[in-house]
């Protein structure tokens, strides 16, 4: 009883299959667990059944392409994993070593079964496991490949930004900068250094505290820093960076390191200052345009004056000769016509260079609707328009100065007579919307094409339609409409329906806020006959002064001229005028110093002085009114203001 | 690349004329020991690995170029160009049958003649056509590739190692069973086993000599008659063996049954 099993036992009841073929496959011998696992009788298999006859069609393949030729070359196989297909038809997954022996003369193959169900799941697992773990390792591959690509294309956009980027650790003094950085200041590695003092000995003496100063009170305020400074290239060269940049923080708030960036805006600085010149000089030629517009409409108003008298005295003279009436009103009327063209001219040139003065007053919008109609009403009746009026309801008072509210309307009635043609509509209405006053001039004219409603109150901006149209103009009227509403601190607006549609201008002002009492727009004329006096007309013009002279006499009043300040002055003693009417700009003297020479003495304190001059400002009139002046008109001097003027001393 | 490192190949033996032996799937280049020697005395004889078996290199493993078999057809001709300027004795077993077959239809002038050893054109059942296998089976003929092919892929073997440097540690690990990378094998697998070129057996011109296992589980005598009956050109020998490689298990009656053709026709 203690001795061990014998052989043969532990042959069939071995821990593991196994099994004796010849090299065919022909199973020649199997022991009890080979049978008992796949559920043969032995005597089925023995001599009736090759060992590949067992596998499934996978593993019969497997033994012809990887076993057979394996066993036959090497004379061994090993840890083979196949199913094997027992007498059930179930397939039993088994783990196979096999040997080829030669016995006597001939040769058979020995083989080793070991059910490997519980490896197989293992395998199955680890199989999983490893692909999951490829997939893994790929896509970090991946990862790894993208961000260097992200890395290449950010380097990329530095370099091109002409940037570069550093950090420097606060506590190891450690600096790190990037290459572009190196390249920005055109030095190597070596001879860039490698400490931040290094970097900072680039940087312009006169800048290199102020960007320590902006990067230490950054770390300390803990915000970002911008910093311009200048950086000396490797060629000597001076480039202007930028710098930008903030610090890093532990949870403690200690600052622990600084990054940022250094940015190349030499060129950008470049372009600034050659903008910032080209500014310039575009403002000083735009401002020497006003200046030429504002001389240019000066000096043809004085030429104006004295065709405006001498019409005058033909006027009175009443020619008989009907040709000589004909002449005289085409004359007066081209004159009329160019007289309020360089008015608006001049007018819009003093807008544009701020030296228009408004003299506002509370008043009636409707009080100043019915002066502009009644400017416009010659002009309407003659074009044979059909012309309506609509007041507001209530009272509109608004902070305005009447004169020009009224150049405001006459010259959009003006211009709708202009655009339309005879027999057309055109229509005025006034009212209140909300906290404005709205003037709307209406007509059913020419229109305006939509790309030219944005352009249509720039001064010139009728150049080119007035080739292709015989109604052109300059596009002053409009200009000067805009400027003058603007002054007001209101707004206005085109609006057509496109050409031949009519066109619509919109007004808006504000309503006065304060209640105060309205002013009448123009006192009363009172019609008062002049009494004869002796005035002394000064002016370098002398067809100006002969002229006025002239007419002047005409009216009763005994007259003298003198063409410089010396004269006048000599004349002045001499003649003994009532009134004196003195140009200021004069050859020798000035008309101030005429003036105070003249107040200067006993005979000259009752002579009633009137200043003449060229740009109506009230710094004039206040220099007028020093120099000892009673009165003042502005050039050329209209005879019927001066008639007023007369009447009054 | 050269294609001497591509496809492992040595040259041995004096002669004028060469005879390129291609192996199978699932070997390499040693599986002509048996066969080989005999012929070095008379021919240059030319033994290779397919890109993706053996010692080939695996790194010219296109899985594209290599999704059908004229990928390694293209080879073949490449290989003979390499090494001789004449036409060539081919023998090809198995799947090598087909390349060879492929390439003499591409390249007439480049055969002399070819060898099949246990061909099949198509192994799946197509109608009247028995191929001797359902798609299934190939199926299960991959999945059993798999579970044997444990080794590393070549993707993962050198991050398991750490030691990119030094493939020959990845190598050693791979070729524990065969030394084909997993991937390779299911890949290859597939390819072959569910390739059709029946198409192709009537364009070849070529003399053909096939040598038909009598009990062959994958290339049954139903297909070598098919064959030879569809090719303009072709013998068939019967050779008494079971299994799929008689140049292993029978290489003396192949040998003969070669060396007899050769003789025959004077190549």
């Amino acid at each position: 009883m203690d001795t061990i099993p014998d052989i043969p036992s532990s042959f069939e009841f071995a821990a593991c299959g196994l099994v004796t073929t010849e090299t065919n496959g022909m199973i020649c011998r199997a022991n009890a667990t080979f049978c008992k696992w796949l559920g043969f009788d032995v005597s089925e298999l023995i001599g009736k059944k090759r060992i590949q006859d067992l596998f499934t069609v996978g593993g019969r393949f497997f033994h012809h392409t990887h076993w057979a030729p394996l066993l036959q070359m090497q004379g061994s196989v090993a840890e083979v994993q196949m199913e094997l297909i027992g007498r059930d038809g179930k397939a039993l997954p088994m783990l196979i070593n096999a040997i080829r022996q030669k016995h006597g003369d001939k040769h058979f193959d020995q083989l080793a079964f070991f059910v490997a169900t519980d490896r197989k799941n293992y395998e199955r697992e680890l199989l999983h496991a490893r692909k999951h773990a490829e997939s893994s390792l790929a896509s970090l591959r991946e990862t790894k490949k993208e961000l260097q690509e992200s890395r290449d294309l950010l380097s990329v956009a530095i370099q091109s930004a002409r940037m570069g980027v550093w950090s420097e650790n606060l506590n190891s003094g450690h600096v790190w900068w990037s290459q572009e950085l190196e390249q920005l200041t055109g030095f190597t590695a070596e001879a860039f250094g490698s400490t931040s003092e290094a970097f900072y000995h680039l940087i312009h003496a006169d800048d290199r505290l102020s960007v320590v100063a902006e990067i230490q009170n950054a770390i300390q305020l803990k915000s970002d820093y911008s910093v311009q400074f200048r950086l000396q290239h490797a060629t000597g060269n001076w480039l202007t960076m930028e710098g930008r940049g903030h610090a890093a923080y532990s949870e403690a708030g200690e600052a622990l390191s600084v990054f940022g960036i250094v940015i190349d805006i030499s060129e950008r600085k470049q372009t600034e200052e050659k903008l910032r010149d080209l500014n310039l000089q575009l403002s000083i030629s735009d401002r020497r345009k006003d200046e030429f517009l504002a001389t240019l409409a000066h000096e043809l108003r004085n030429p104006l004056a004295p065709v405006r008298n001498v019409l005058e005295i033909m006027r009175v003279k009443e020619a008989k000769d009907p040709f000589v009436q004909w002449s005289r009103s085409i004359i007066e009327r081209h004159v009329l016509q160019m007289t309020h063209l360089v008015d608006d001219l001049m007018e819009a040139s003093r807008i544009s260079q701020g030296r228009l003065e408004l003299r506002k007053q509370h008043i009636n919008l409707a009080d100043i609707i019915q002066h502009a109609v009644e400017a416009s009403h010659a002009l309407m009746k003659e074009s044979r328009h059909i012309f309506s009026v609509e007041n507001p309801a209530e009272p509109l008072i608004i902070d305005a100065d009447s004169t020009r509210v009224i150049q405001i309307i006459s010259n959009l009635l003006t211009n709708a007579v202009k655009y339309t043609p005879e027999g057309g509509t055109i229509s005025l209405k006034a009212f209140q919307d909300g906290e404005d006053a709205v003037i709307c001039v209406a007509d059913s004219g020419i229109g305006i094409p939509p790309e030219q409603l944005s352009n249509i109150f720039n001064m010139f901006s009728q150049l080119t339609p007035a080739l292709e149209r015989s109604q052109g103009g300059l596009g002053i009227g409009l200009s000067l409409v805009r400027g003058l509403v603007e002054l007001h601190g209101g707004t206005i607006v085109a609006r057509s329906e496109g050409d031949g549609r009519g066109s619509e201008f919109t007004v808006r002002l504000p309503i006065a806020t304060s209640s105060m009492e309205t002013t009448q727009p123009f006192e009363n004329k009172v019609d008062a006959v002049t009494s004869a006096k002796r005035i002394l007309v000064v002016d370098d013009n002398i067809d100006a002064a002969d002229s006025l002279a002239l007419l002047l006499g005409m009216s009763g009043h005994v007259t003298r001229t003198a063409n410089d300040g010396t004269t006048g002055f000599t004349l002045a003693e001499e003649f003994s005028p009532d009134v004196m009417l003195l140009d200021i700009g004069l050859p020798d003297i000035n008309g101030y110093e005429v003036a105070r020479r003249i107040r200067g003495q006993a005979w000259g304190k009752k002579i009633f002085l009137i200043a003449a001059t060229g740009w109506g400002q009230d710094k004039d009139k206040q220099l007028a009114k020093d120099a000892g002046f009673d009165n003042h008109l502005t050039k050329p001097i209209d005879f019927q203001e001066l008639d007023v003027v007369l009447q009054k001393i | 690349m050269s294609i001497h490192l591509r496809n492992n190949i040595h040259v041995h033996g004096k002669g004028s004329t060469a005879i390129v032996f291609a192996h199978g799937f699932g070997c390499d280049q040693t599986m002509w020991r048996y066969l080989a020697p005999s012929f070095q005395d008379r021919y240059k004889v030319v033994l290779f690995d397919l890109v993706g078996s053996g010692k080939s290199d695996l790194s010219a493993y296109d899985f594209q170029k290599y999704g059908s078999l004229q990928g390694y057809a293209d080879d073949l001709i490449e290989i003979i160009d390499e090494v001789t300027d004449s036409p060539v004795v081919f023998v090809g077993h198995s799947v090598s049958a087909v390349i060879g077959l492929l390439a003499a239809v591409a390249a007439p002038e480049k055969f002399k003649c070819q060898i099949m050893v246990g061909p099949s054109p198509c192994y799946i059942n197509d109608g009247d056509y028995i191929g001797g296998f359902s798609r299934a089976d190939v199926e299960e003929l991959c999945d059993t590739i798999d579970s044997n092919y444990l080794g590393w892929s070549s993707t993962m073997a050198p991050a398991i190692m750490g030691a990119p440097d030094q493939p020959e540690l990845a190598e050693e690990l791979t070729n524990s069973f065969c030394r084909t990378d997993p991937e390779i094998a299911k890949h290859f697998a597939r390819v072959t086993f569910l390739s059709d070129h029946r198409d192709a057996l009537p364009k070849s011109r070529t003399p053909a000599l096939i040598l038909q296992c009598s009990d062959d589980f994958i290339a049954p005598c139903s297909v070598g008659e098919y064959m030879q009956e569809a090719m303009p050109d072709a013998e068939m020998c019967i050779i008494d063996n079971v299994g799929h490689c008689p140049h292993l298990s029978a290489p003396c009656a192949s040998t003969e049954a070669i060396e007899s053709y050769l003789q025959r026709k004077s190549f």
